[in-house]
């Protein structure tokens, strides 16, 4: 059972990759904490529900679901935050705009889907079950814990090696010498706000998949985690948020299959506040992305 | 008038106990503090007056006290550790103890009453007795706001390089900070049990720490008007937008974004700055010495 | 606008306080308050929905005489203490409204209870908790307290199905189902049943990889799942993907009398027990046309929570009538007539729905299986 519950928290912990890589990106780029990114992430659930049982193909829907979210939270960027990153000393009133810009969102979600919980219809997805290693792992395991693998791959290498990257990052660490040195910085805002968003979607629509769920408070959740996952990892870290992710859904499975039910959570946010106490920042934090950011 | 206060008194109450809440969550983000652990500290006020009002007979006033005390106790102690964490992870690490209380209290059914909470609390506490609380609580502010302590916070939370460079002792003020956030909250969380006969965990969760930040931010992180203010809007939002029915929770959401906005510092500071801009001016006009000095910023 | 119409109505209600004289209308205001949002939505609104479908044909049927009619609004707390004790309060304050048709469940019925026993307003809350008929007179429930509806689930899971084992999760954050939970442990454990795992969860959850591998790989005859209708359908979905023995029985509350757990659960929920006091489609001819007209108003099936709503509003309506009939259409009329209801015709359990002498509400229930797709009467 060890092995089975550690597979089932690495799926978990994939998909909480997923959702937290756009929250700590958009943190890491903008120092700010975008609280619609759990709405955001509800929304590519619900796109890619209605795109599916409209009688689009699965892997269409998902296309647009992701290509909706990422607009979705360009919007964000556009109405929540521009006007406040213009004053300076965002972060804490971009904390009430967002929660603006969730309060919205939820309220369409509640209203479309009349409070009922959705779920994909039956079929949507091939359901197979193979035994590796006297282990029970589904086809929808082994397709979300590669998919993940790939997007993550292939945002680390975007990060890291292309110049959109290195212009992501100049702006992460100084907007004003990063402009001096001709990088457009409201278009670095734009892409990365874009790939949080696709992220987000994403996760939704895998999460909805996996767990036979879609439901408009769906993001709440989430959100919680996202915060630990990012925090844990060191707030901008992608490489920690990935890391953080993992562990927290291995974490939460174990604790699940061993602990008292019940105490759960005392454990979990237990085990979370003594690891701030040993690393202050973090487990891959840096002093410099804390210093930068979370002060006003 | 008094009809008025028949019909929305609720309001008025709850109305008061934002404000009450507010300043607790105030005083952490005045000093530079982001701790959101409010929801945590009420919870334990709000649970020790439950719990020692139905099952001893301790005097009301007394639990009260009681509550206050023990969350300012926790406070403190919070404080020692976490005075090591800034900014975000501070915010992580309340949120962490937030949890905890509450998944504690959910799971120490016997005493705390679990999910279902405690019932039967009697109703102690009216709209006068919120009102002189709240009053004695902005009393304190003020004078905090005045004096030395006032501005070392300020200090704390514009430059804490500077602060710390000035010899000012970072860690000390921090759990001063955390024992007044406490306090308040603790004090708040036990006149809300007496107030609304019943409480559960559920009460001080999610949506409790998302309510007392808007309060604040949309109000005002540093004058006394800012969380009367942001709690008058949270107040009064529900009420207005109630002839619109299911879009009500959109409909906040946009006026949350515009009124921030506009107004980023909040709408209390930017009342009181705009006054304040006015009479700098009015006094600049007057004499154009230079002994103005610099503490603009300082507190109300 | 409204802000207006409220303070006349304050103001008026000072009127009429001062003369000590009682508001007498032809109309009778009810006011149907649930959690339309937030979180005991998936409760508030649905019972809403019935309620306002029994209002709208009582009042096409002239069911309070010629001229007469029940007048009813609908208002949403928002699953929120706050609102709801500003709303109650208000309504108490407006002395043409008759009483309230909520507020839902958990502490905003607490609250509820208290603020209308303060200011001697009847309300029936769709809770099933005891403590708001304790609080005073002037709250009700509308619901069966867990005493009466847990021993048929308790009964069959001991006797008729003869299990030793049981596995049970429940729903760790809502006092209702907590408390409906809590009965059944106390039930079959004095029945002799062993319970070999106690697992909760939030309403808010989806993931039960971990929990359903954990039971899986356990050994129970039998596993009771005591969660709302779209969560019990994950959870049993999720414990049959993460391999459970398909002989092991699983039983849950009348939560899942819903069409919304066949929907959910597909082919995983063939088989599961539960209690119901709604048989989805409707099990005489009240009932069965009760669901062809929601389903043609709403465009969705009647579940339970919507049959629960549409009943209570026919014991509000028979309350309000006997009031008005005894010539004491006032706040205490209705407060003593709504007691006093037996034998009300309505579309859930054994068809008729009785207050007893502690005002403890008694409909029946029906033990269910889901069989080929749909529920029946359970094999006895």
């Amino acid at each position: 059972m060890l092995s089975q519950q550690i597979l089932n928290g690495l799926v978990s912990g994939s998909v909480y990759a997923l959702f937290s890589l756009g929250f700590t990106l958009i943190f890491g780029v903008q120092k700010l904490l975008n609280f619609a990114h759990g709405a955001t992430f509800m929304a590519g659930a619900f796109i890619a529900y209605y795109c599916t049982i409209s009688g689009l193909p699965f892997v269409m829907a998902i296309g647009f679901s992701m290509l909706a979210t990422g607009l979705i939270a360009i919007l964000i960027d556009l109405i929540a935050f521009r006007t406040l990153r213009k004053r300076g000393n965002a972060e804490f009133p971009a904390l009430v705009s967002s929660i603006g810009v969730d309060l919205i969102l939820v309220s369409i979600a509640q209203q479309v889907s009349n409070t009922q919980v959705l779920n994909f219809p039956f079929g949507t997805f091939p359901i197979q079950f193979y035994d590796v290693f006297g282990l029970r792992i589904s086809l929808l395991q082994i397709v979300i814990l590669a998919t993940v693998a790939v997007l993550v791959a292939a945002l680390i290498f975007y990060l890291k090696k292309t110049t959109f990257g290195r212009q992501v990052r100049a702006v992460a660490t100084n907007e004003r010498a990063a402009a001096l040195l001709g990088v457009n910085a409201q278009s670095v805002y734009l892409q990365t706000f874009f790939i949080a968003g696709a992220l987000a979607g994403l996760a939704g629509v895998l999460i909805g998949l996996l767990f036979n769920s879609i439901q408009f408070m769906m993001g709440e959740p989430y959100m919680l985690r996202a915060f630990v996952v990012v925090v844990i990892g060191g707030l901008g870290s992608v490489q920690g948020a990935i890391v953080a992710s993992l562990l927290l859904g291995v974490t939460q499975s174990l604790a699940v299959a061993y602990l008292p039910s019940g105490l759960t959570d005392a454990i979990i946010f237990g085990l979370l506040f003594l690891v701030l106490l040993v690393r202050p920042n973090g487990l891959f934090g840096d002093i410099n992305a804390v210093a930068g950011g979370t002060r006003q | 008038m008094i009809q008025m206060y028949y019909a929305y008194q609720p309001i008025i109450d709850f109305f008061l106990l934002s404000v009450g809440f507010g300043y607790s969550q105030q005083i952490a983000l005045r000093a530079g503090v982001f701790s959101i652990g409010t929801a945590g500290f009420a919870a334990l006020g709000s649970y020790c007056v439950a719990i020692l009002a139905t099952k001893t007979g301790v005097p009301i006033f007394l639990t009260v006290i009681l509550g206050t005390v023990l969350a300012a106790a926790v406070g403190g102690l919070l404080a020692l550790p976490l005075a090591r964490l800034r900014g975000a992870f501070q915010a992580i690490a309340t949120l962490a103890f937030v949890q905890i209380i509450l998944s504690l209290l959910l799971y120490g059914e016997g005493f705390t009453g679990g999910a279902l909470g405690i019932v039967g609390i009697p109703r102690e506490v009216n709209t006068w007795i919120l009102l002189i609380m709240v009053g004695l609580i902005m009393y304190v502010m003020w004078n905090i706001g005045r004096s030395g302590m006032g501005r070392v916070f300020n200090a704390l939370r514009q430059e804490e390089s500077v602060a710390s460079s000035l010899g000012v002792n970072i860690g000390k003020y921090h759990i001063i900070a955390f024992i007044i956030s406490g306090a308040i909250a603790g004090l708040f969380g036990g006149l809300q049990s007496l107030y609304t006969f019943q409480i559960e965990p559920h009460n001080y969760g999610f949506h409790f720490i998302v309510n007392m930040l808007t309060i604040v931010i949309l109000g005002g992180r540093t004058t006394l008007l800012g969380p009367i203010m942001g709690a008058l809007i949270m107040a009064i939002l529900p009420e207005i937008a109630r002839p619109l029915a299911e879009n009500r929770q959109a409909v906040n959401g946009v006026i949350l974004i515009l009124v921030i906005t506009f107004l980023p510092n909040g709408v209390g500071d930017e009342i009181v700055f705009w006054f304040r801009r006015r009479k700098q001016a009015r006094q600049q006009q007057k004499r154009a010495s230079d002994k103005e000095g610099n503490d603009a910023v300082t507190s109300s | 606008m409204k802000l207006k119409t409220l303070m006349l109505s304050a103001s008026s209600a000072a009127a009429v306080m001062l003369s000590g004289v009682a508001a007498q209308a032809e109309d009778y205001k009810v006011v149907i308050l649930q959690s339309l949002t937030g979180g005991a939505a998936f409760i508030g609104k649905n019972v809403a929905d019935g309620a306002v479908l029994a209002a709208e044909e009582l009042n096409e049927q002239g069911f309070f005489g010629e001229g007469n009619k029940v007048v009813f609004s609908v208002e949403d707390d928002a699953t929120d203490r706050t609102q709801t004790l500003s709303l109650i309060t208000r309504l108490a304050a407006d002395p043409s409204v008759l009483m309230v048709m909520g507020p839902t469940s958990g502490s905003v019925a607490m609250a509820g209870a208290n603020v209308a026993n303060e200011r001697e307003f009847p309300v029936m809350t769709t809770t099933n908790s005891m403590e708001v008929i304790e609080n005073g007179p002037w709250s009700f429930i509308m619901t069966q307290p867990a005493s009466i509806t847990m021993p048929f689930i308790a009964d069959y899971t001991a006797e008729t199905l003869g299990v030793e084992t049981c596995a049970v999760i429940g729903v760790k954050d809502n006092e209702a189902y907590v408390a409906l939970q809590r009965m059944y442990e106390g039930l079959i454990t004095e029945a002799g049943v062993e319970i070999v795992s106690n697992d909760g969860v939030a309403l808010a959850d989806s993931d039960f990889s971990a929990l359903a591998t954990k039971i899986a790989t356990a050994d129970q005859d039998c596993v009771f799942v005591g969660t709302p209708a779209a969560q019990g359908a994950n959870i049993i979905l999720q414990l049959k993907q993460a391999g459970l023995d398909p002989d092991t029985a699983i039983l849950g509350h009348n939560a899942f009398a819903s069409p919304t757990f066949i929907e959910k659960g597909g082919a995983a929920v063939e088989g599961v027990y539960l209690i119901g006091a709604w048989v989805p489609g409707g099990d005489d001819e009240f009932s069965s046309a009760f669901a062809t007209s929601f389903e043609e108003k709403m465009g969705f099936p009647a579940d339970e929570w919507n049959a629960m709503g549409y009943s209570g509003m026919q014991v509000v309506a028979h309350a309000v009538r006997d009031a008005v009939e005894a010539g004491n259409a006032t706040r205490d009329g209705v407060r003593v007539a709504l007691g006093e209801q037996k034998d009300i015709p309505v579309v859930v359990g054994t068809h008729t729905y009785s207050y007893d002498e502690e005002r403890v509400p008694f409909f029946g229930m029906k033990v269910l299986q889901v069989t080929d797709g749909a529920f029946a009467i359970a094999p006895e």
